[in-house]
């Protein structure tokens, strides 16, 4: 809905646009000058001018009000004071209002298309209320989750692979209700000029709109960027390629000329908290899913051109993933860690921890995050609780992807 | 089952199999002329002129059905009422609805129905319980009552000409709720009963079993009376009063804490309910009871009670349940 002024015969300048951080417009400052017997001149007259504004979250658009006259222009929302009002301002004798010197851009002004109930419960993260948050607060520093758990218990995984037959590999695994797919697909590259002796890997991830009406669109890409990269930095290690939890030198098939490029695509099917960890793990899963074809490389052919390459459709090589690290999440609320955090308790968080370790016990790969800082003493705590409760965790995991590789097997 | 999250291994699933299979075979006997599917012909007999109401459309003379239901008969008019509907409100009903919008005179609930429920300012008690007009203060201080997302428990009072529902919240026992959890569930499972509230002594909760599927389990607050907490306290004492409810500080939060012991009933009937969700069964007070007491005499971990044995242990229970039931019957 928004408020259509027709203005005949009178210009409309609008000087300064407020915005905030969403470029939503809260301030308008427009300029109203009455002209009078130009129109003969042949100046650009605007006979109609649409302005389309982005209310404020939970603002009722019945509350928005907006009065353009001949020589009074005011905008506002209803019961406060408006934003701009003109009442006060004196026309100056012959000057110009027509100046289109600062048109609204198209990226600038936001449609606003049809009624704006998106920014409530049924559209996004339903709100808690204050309550529910001390309750939930209140459970976690007694030890007592909402449904049960105490803070360092995962809640029920369970794993498939083989879902995408298409796919090298492919894994879906489900915590509580967060599910998640990954898929490795395989293909033959030129290695990187720096590392010519390993593979390359890359890892995307997408949030689908069915997890939540909010990643419709564009909405998911800030949530999928973040995702993605703190994935690349858990498994993948350093630019120099050091320290990857995958082993790159395997993917090599011709030192300097050909290697092996690994796809893996993550995508978030329902969203309930934990997304990281739930991710890590299907891309384990994946990984251990996944089969290298064999490749014979003829010998024959010049040095610098191109080798023959025979990529055998029957012959697969499983791949290694017993140095694939996991991730385990620690979220703190209050003065409390959780392990495995609803997107109720999420919402309650302060900050979280992201570490992936290997079976080893070693740390591959830090994230932090959340808007609250933390002292580096409550940093090495929640990392060594993570260690803890990592070894179950990666115990758990390798067991279910045996148990669903054997299923597969089966069927 | 829809949406079990729990893998169940070999055995298990044999034993849920089987479970199904005879919880079925006892409903199946009752009245099977009830339940169509689609294009299948409904028996209707012509000569008293019939109204084809939802779900029904007239094929070659005869009344044929377009969704998958059970025919319902009120007078000339046949229709269908499908099993999985959305939540259908009647007047009297119980609903528990959480608060999206504070609008001039009145909130805006939403309750799981496809359109937003409204709570007049004038059908809410005021907190100083005297029965006057609502003035400006009245409406400028509604934020005080209800702010956005807190949850509210009222009754439906009627319906706007829109179809949108009209709630009243009149009586001590409804009003905000806090200090607990709010489950969602389907909301075919809970059925109209005399008793929506379920104050359960032996384990201090209170149980509401709202009939739009949003489920209330929490601490157990006395219905204040309010007439007597006004003569007792100062004004300048009730004005400290709400803002301080939940304080800032950490170590004051964690006095307010809900004790352990009712935490744990707390977390076990929601979980109860939780289980009784995904197996479909409907939801009353008895069987959460049961499985509750189920789950303590069996010593099992309150998160135990979402995983796979459990369950199936229900799933058994109920069959057992309803062959004895039929036996009696």
């Amino acid at each position: 809905m928004y408020r259509m002024c027709k203005l005949t015969g009178t210009y409309v300048e609008i000087r300064r646009i407020a915005f905030d951080a969403n470029f939503n417009v809260f301030g308008l400052n427009l300029a109203v000058e009455e002209l009078r017997g130009r129109f003969s001149s042949g100046d650009q007259t605007l006979k109609q001018i649409n302005i389309y504004i982005t209310l404020p979250p939970n603002v009722p658009t019945k509350l928005f009000h907006c009065k353009i006259q001949s020589k009074h222009v005011e905008v506002g929302i209803k019961g406060n004071p408006s934003y701009l009002n003109t009442a006060g301002d004196k026309l100056e004798e012959g000057e110009d209002g027509v100046k289109s010197s600062c048109p609204l851009s198209p990226r600038r002004h936001i449609c606003y298309n049809g009624r704006d109930k998106g920014s409530r419960s049924r559209q996004g993260m339903v709100g808690l209320s204050i309550g529910e948050k001390h309750f939930i607060q209140g459970g976690i520093a007694q030890d007592l989750r909402s449904d049960g758990r105490k803070r360092l218990t995962y809640r029920p995984i369970s794993v498939e692979t083989g879902n995408i037959p298409q796919a090298n590999g492919s894994a879906r695994v489900k915590i509580g209700a967060t599910d998640v797919i990954a898929s490795v697909k395989a293909e033959l590259g030129k290695p990187s000029p720096f590392q010519p002796d390993k593979g390359k890997v890359s890892i995307y991830v997408d949030c689908s709109p069915t997890a939540a009406p909010i990643f419709e669109g564009r909405g998911g890409d800030e949530l999928s960027a973040e995702l993605s990269s703190a994935l690349q930095r858990c498994l993948l290690g350093g630019k120099s390629g050091a320290g990857a939890g995958i082993d790159l030198s395997s993917l090599s098939i011709v030192e300097g000329k050909i290697c092996w490029d690994l796809y893996i695509y993550g995508l978030v099917v329902s969203s309930d908290g934990n997304l990281l960890d739930a991710l890590g793990a299907a891309i384990k899963a994946a990984l251990s899913n996944t089969g290298i074809p064999k490749v014979h490389v003829a010998a024959s052919g010049p040095s610098d051109g191109q080798s023959e390459v025979d990529v055998s459709d029957e012959e697969f090589l499983q791949f290694d993933t017993s140095s694939v690290p996991v991730i385990v999440t620690s979220t703190k609320v209050g003065r409390h860690y959780i392990v495995d955090a609803t997107s109720e308790e999420e919402s309650q968080m302060s900050s979280a921890i992201s570490v992936s370790i290997n079976r080893q016990g070693r740390i591959c790969g830090l994230t932090k995050r959340g808007g609250a800082g933390l002292d580096p003493s409550v940093i090495l705590d929640m990392i060594s609780v993570a260690k803890h409760v990592s070894e179950q965790l990666m115990n758990k995991l390798d067991s279910e992807i045996s148990a669903a590789e054997a299923c597969e097997e089966e069927s | 089952m829809r949406g079990l999250q729990v893998s169940l291994n070999q055995t298990q699933k044999i034993r849920l199999q089987r479970a199904q299979e005879k919880i079925e075979s006892f409903s199946s006997k009752s009245n099977p002329n009830a339940s169509v599917t689609v294009a299948d012909t409904i028996p209707v007999n012509f000569e008293d002129g019939v109204l084809k109401g939802h779900g029904t459309s007239e094929l070659d003379g005869e009344v044929v059905a377009t969704l998958c239901g059970v025919v319902e008969r009120a007078n000339k008019l046949v229709y269908i009422r499908t099993l999985r509907a959305r939540y259908k409100p009647e007047i009297g009903d119980v609903i528990v609805g959480r608060v999206i919008e504070v609008a001039p005179k009145r909130w805006r609930l939403e309750i799981n129905f496809s359109q937003d429920a409204v709570l007049m300012l004038s059908s809410m008690n005021l907190p100083d319980g005297i029965q006057r007009r609502r003035t400006a203060v009245d409406e400028l201080n509604m934020r005080s009552i209800f702010k956005e997302n807190d949850v509210v428990c009222a009754e439906v009072r009627g319906f706007q000409h829109d179809g949108s529902l009209h709630l009243q919240s009149r009586s001590q026992k409804y009003g905000k709720l806090e200090r607990g959890q709010l489950l969602t569930v389907s909301p075919y499972l809970v059925k109209r009963r005399k008793l929506h509230f379920h104050h359960i002594e032996q384990y201090g909760i209170d149980l509401i079993l709202g009939c739009n599927g949003f489920i209330w389990v929490g601490e157990h607050v006395e219905a204040r009376d309010d007439m007597i907490v006004e003569d007792q306290v100062s004004t300048s004492e009730q004005q400290n009063a709400t803002p301080n409810r939940y304080p800032a500080s950490l170590e004051e939060q964690e006095r307010t804490y809900t004790p352990l012991e009712t935490r744990q009933n707390i977390c076990r009937t929601a979980n109860a309910v939780r289980v009784l969700c995904t197996l479909g069964f409907s939801i009353n007070v008895e069987v959460i009871m049961e499985m509750v007491n189920l789950s303590s005499s069996l010593n099992l971990d309150i998160h135990e009670m979402l995983g796979a044995e459990f369950c199936v242990l229900i799933a058994e229970g109920e069959a057992e349940r309803r062959s004895l039931k039929k036996k009696k019957g």
